[in-house]
């Protein structure tokens, strides 16, 4: 059963979904339609983003005013308003929003987070050190420790980038999108065993318990990361890793592994079938 | 010699693609490759003496991990296949991110490229230019990395409306959400990426 418009806003809220298109369309009829009941200052806040998001500055300094009449000298507001000057073009006078928030409340994350944002376009050297100070007192900031991984790998520090998703997966195990993300870092150091292992347990975590069938459709994403770092362990059997010797993967793992994953890419069937089968018949898994 | 020989004609395809695969992610940079066939080119003109290269397709590969390279090679692998059935070579690619310049990756991509074809290109996007319903593309030449050409008489567009349609196509018809990278067909295999047929289509009728 297809939710209300008013409960389809709330599960993007509570699941943090920007949607930001779709948001914008569904919140302004939702508000004038009366039907927010006690949503409604959430509906605003998250109108507001969505609205600044698509560039719809007006409409989001519409939804702010009204937050800043309900909830005068709200910090949570302040963001807001930071935001929209953000929008508006003009970092500085984010940047002093931010740092006024700061200023009454020295704990507030989001201005903590939006003034290492504005640094952003400065480039990963200056964000990095911003982000490694951040990350000190907030350890526990996933989204933070992802970020600086991305920022390290735009800068070619692939080692640095493994680390900081190691952090990621220290405050939330379960992400198997960290461990794939982890695998193609591996891969693009030349640590071809290393990103075997991570595509292993990428999809030993996204396989469902026996007798369960996986929800939506599968994603071959870490089964081609099996197939590209096995096909190139076999092409170099000397590759160097930064694996033990006993967790090293030998040739006929590997061979059964190339297998395995062909077949896995292939049954999940879709389009471009025969160019994929070209793709993957393409290695002599024959030798 | 650093001038590349060709002049590099978009067709309405290749023109729209990237800003359309940019606006179907707009908080990730893109990446994507252009198609031609080389031994089609035509003649060179007089002049400037360039012989003018049709780039008939572009293809969307990357919206995340763009930094890394396993995905991007198997990617590049289904192009090299399907590129082969069509006579078609991959001739050049595109990144649109925040900024105007190729990134490290994006760099990296290039040189991969310009292995297999010595004169291959790339393309990025200034963003104040799109405003403008100008030509919004910044063009690197392989062969010269270092040089961004802007308004290059290099880069052919498929008319002065092209800009212009192609942001209705995204803000009237909402096109960008029919458009399928790799990295959707690799969340779900049934998404088709190397055709975008219906996208295709939808282009063919909104850009004369």
């Amino acid at each position: 059963m297809a939710l209300s418009d008013k409960d389809q806003l709330a599960r993007w809220r509570q699941i943090g979904a920007r949607h930001s298109e779709k948001v914008v369309e569904l919140a302004p009829k939702v508000l004038s339609a009366g039907a927010a009941g006690e949503d409604e200052w959430a509906v605003r806040e998250q109108l507001a983003f969505a609205a600044l998001d698509m560039g719809m500055v007006e409409w989001a300094t519409d939804q702010l005013r009204a937050l800043e009449r309900q909830f005068p000298d709200s910090p949570r507001v302040g963001i807001l308003a930071g935001l929209r000057y953000e929008a508006l073009g003009q970092p500085e006078e984010a940047r002093k929003v931010y740092e006024a928030i700061l200023e009454f409340e020295e704990t507030n994350t989001s201005a903590h987070q939006r003034l290492i944002a504005l640094s952003l376009p400065l480039g990963p050297s200056h964000s990095i050190p911003l982000l490694l100070t951040y990350l000190d007192t907030y350890y526990t900031d996933a989204q933070g420790w992802s970020l600086l991984a991305d920022l390290y790998c735009e800068l070619g520090l692939y080692a640095q980038g493994l680390t900081a998703l190691g952090h990621v997966l220290v405050v939330q195990g379960w992400d198997g999108g960290a461990v794939s993300r982890s695998g193609g870092v591996a891969y693009t150091m030349g640590d071809y065993q290393l990103a075997l292992k991570y595509y292993l347990r990428a999809i030993e975590m996204a396989t469902p318990p026996p007798g369960t069938a996986a929800d939506g459709p599968a994603s071959t994403r870490d089964w081609w990361g099996i197939r590209q770092a096995a096909k190139r362990l076999l092409d170099d059997p000397s590759a160097a890793t930064s694996l033990p010797p006993n967790l090293v993967v030998g040739p006929e793992k590997l061979r059964a592994l190339l297998e395995l994953a062909t077949e896995r890419i292939l049954s999940a069937g879709g389009s471009s079938l025969d160019v994929r089968r070209t793709v993957l018949g393409g290695q002599d898994i024959i030798r | 010699m650093s001038s590349s020989q060709y002049t590099y004609n978009l067709s309405s395809l290749a023109y729209s693609l990237p800003l359309l695969h940019a606006a179907a992610h707009p908080s990730s940079t893109v990446q994507g490759v252009f198609l031609a066939n080389p031994s089609a080119a035509g003649t060179a003109s007089t002049g400037a003496g360039r012989r003018p290269l049709e780039i008939t397709e572009a293809i969307p590969v990357l919206h995340a991990e763009t930094t890394l390279t396993p995905m991007l090679e198997a990617a590049l692998e289904h192009v090299e296949v399907y590129a082969g059935k069509k006579s078609l070579v991959v001739v050049g690619m595109y990144e649109v991110s925040e900024g105007v310049s190729l990134s490290r990756a994006g760099k990296a991509f290039l040189g991969g490229i310009k292995k297999s074809w010595a004169e291959s290109f790339a393309l990025t996007v200034d963003i104040k230019q799109l405003r403008t319903g100008g030509n919004p593309y910044v063009m690197t030449l392989a062969s010269d990395p270092s040089k961004n050409l802007q308004d290059s008489a290099r880069l052919s567009t498929p008319g002065p409306n092209a800009t212009k349609q192609t942001l209705m196509m995204i803000k009237g018809e909402k096109l960008h959400e029919l458009l399928r990278d790799f990295d959707d067909h690799l969340d779900d295999s049934s998404a088709e990426w190397l055709e975008n047929k219906a996208l295709a289509a939808a282009i063919a009728k909104s850009i004369k």
